[in-house]
């Protein structure tokens, strides 16, 4: 459980983050969204304790951070694509983040075999590529066995397929009871992982919500149908009060009808799909309209 | 207390996991015994006879050189952690700032203590026996005590060099003032006739006052205030990091 009530962080005369106050359940993939410097970064790092609140609090299961006796064994995070010394190995670096909490040795090699580094755990970090870095950091984050995980932008430099391992993984860890709060600033991203979206503009809270009810409230539910039988198809759903845009490139774009009645319909008339997916511009448009114009005059050492 | 020893081992396998950490070690002592005989060799057995010969001063000559692989190893175990944003991770570990720089700065300077525990009395042994019988042994009074002073030195300067790297939080920044600094410019205040009195207040002058065997007439203390000057030095330097990083967001 991560408590924040009035966070209020000022850099001069810019305000970074600017009276947040929500709380990230255990049991739940929580996403904080925000582009670029809305003030994302700094809530993390206000959270760990790494930086001082102007004003406000963020309690991780109770306790200030800095009052955590072994703050690993608790809270794993992941801040940077390194926080990692180029010049030792994979595995160094978790030994001393093990010694560093009093974390069994065996621990190290376990998180190795878990983000999958295992055969490069004896290489430097400086040849690492940034999808290594990333699991690194991950690996390090997980060191403790923590009951919650701060992570930011961990989806950054890894690929498709570490991407999907990544969301799967969450979702475990999640499933077993942890608080995950995962940084992005893609929004389609976090409509394939998250639980609950922690929407951030400008350092404030836009939106703090399940991601269910979020997408039912803002989105325009538009749905990308690909079939060889498309005049078919659209003439069925427009019976049904469905709005159907035939894209240039034959795709159906439908909206007024859930991806649930397409598939009814479909099955029923026997229109074989290829493609049934919410599109995920739409995703974004909503996104991009609630953080607003005024995101883009901000410039960022909080990102 | 267990946290102040879990602090201390991670900072110690952080810093011998360093190849860079082995390599500034090794340059120390090859690097003071080197020097040291290469200037034996050159002064001679005659010179060594003179009255205004400190056997002290010419046998740890090359503490003035080695003294830059300590500045390199301190500011590399200090500001490095700011090169790829270590710092963050490290203070995320060990969320109490004090205990993490006392952790780092106590392996640092045991690390150095070590090196120059040993280099010390190997290059006594080494230079004194190259000269032959105008050498001194540590049966010379006053030669202990060199040698004490020539391991304490470079460990106070690594503790000064880690406090300023702490507070620099960038290695090029750090060594481009520190090794000049200790390198020339200190040196050469100390030979500026109307400052050499101030100049033997400098942490290194005040270190190297430590390692002579005569004092000479600019010396306006001995060899232990030498060391207490410059361990006073030590504790103003480790005290402003400790209060500049509890202060500062990271």
């Amino acid at each position: 459980m991560i408590e924040t009530r009035g966070l209020t962080k000022r850099y001069g005369g810019l305000t970074a983050v600017d009276e947040l106050t929500f709380d990230v359940r255990p049991g739940l993939v929580t996403a904080l969204l925000g582009r670029n410097g809305a003030g994302k970064s700094t809530t993390l790092r206000l959270a760990l304790g790494l930086d001082r609140p102007t004003a406000g609090t963020v309690r991780i299961s109770g306790r200030d951070y800095t009052d955590l006796p072994e703050p690993l064994r608790t809270v794993g995070a992941h801040l940077d694509s390194s926080g990692a010394h180029g010049g030792r190995t994979a595995r160094d670096h978790l030994r001393w983040l093990a010694a560093s909490n009093r974390i069994p040795r065996q621990r190290v090699e376990t998180v190795l075999d878990l983000v999958d580094l295992g055969s490069v755990a004896d290489r430097r970090v400086r040849g690492f590529s940034l999808g290594m870095r990333q699991r690194l950091g991950l690996a390090a984050a997980l060191i403790g066995d923590p009951q919650v995980l701060l992570l930011d932008e961990p989806t950054n430099g890894l690929d498709a397929e570490g991407i999907r391992w990544l969301r799967t993984f969450l979702r475990e860890l999640a499933a077993e009871g942890r608080t995950v709060l995962v940084s992005s600033h893609l929004m389609a991203e976090v409509a394939r992982t998250a639980d609950r979206l922690i929407v951030v503009a400008r350092g404030r809270l836009v939106a703090d919500a399940p991601l269910r009810e979020f997408l039912d409230l803002h989105a325009e539910r538009r749905l990308r149908v690909r079939t060889a039988e498309g005049d078919r198809l659209r003439t069925l759903l427009a019976a049904r009060g469905a709005r159907v845009v035939v894209a240039p490139d034959g795709v159906l774009c439908v909206t007024g009808v859930d991806a649930e009645e397409v598939g009814a319909v479909a099955h029923e008339y026997s229109v074989t799909l290829r493609e049934l997916a919410l599109d995920e511009r739409s995703l974004e448009e909503v996104f991009l309209a609630l953080t607003g114009e005024a995101d883009t005059a901000r410039d960022g050492r909080a990102s | 207390m267990t946290r102040t020893v879990a602090a201390l081992r991670a900072e110690w396998i952080k810093a011998v996991t360093l190849r860079s950490t082995w390599a500034s070690l090794l340059a120390y002592a090859v690097v003071v015994l080197g020097i040291g005989l290469a200037v034996l060799a050159s002064v001679g057995a005659a010179e060594a006879a003179s009255p205004d010969y400190d056997p002290g001063t010419i046998a740890f000559y090359g503490l003035n050189f080695g003294h830059v692989a300590v500045i390199v190893l301190a500011v590399l175990l200090t500001a490095g952690e700011y090169g790829q944003r270590l710092i963050h991770t490290s203070l995320v570990a060990v969320p109490d700032r004090g205990r993490f720089l006392a952790a780092k700065i106590t392996v640092g300077a045991c690390l150095v203590l070590v090196a120059a525990g040993v280099t010390a009395p190997a290059t006594v042994l080494a230079t004194q026996a190259l000269i032959g019988s105008p050498g001194v042994t540590f049966g010379t009074p006053g030669m202990v005590r060199a040698t004490v002073a020539a391991v304490l030195y470079p460990t106070l300067l690594a503790v000064i060099c880690m406090a300023v790297g702490m507070m620099a939080r960038d290695s090029a920044g750090a060594l481009t003032v520190l090794v000049p600094f200790f390198f020339l410019v200190s040196p050469l205040l100390e030979l500026v006739p109307v400052l050499q009195r101030f100049a033997v207040f400098l942490p290194d002058r005040a270190g190297a006052i430590a390692v002579r065997l005569n004092s000479r007439p600019i010396d306006v203390f001995g060899p232990v205030t030498g060391l207490a000057v410059l361990a006073a030095w030590a504790a103003v330097a480790v005290l402003a990091a400790w209060w500049v990083l509890r202060r500062r967001d990271a």
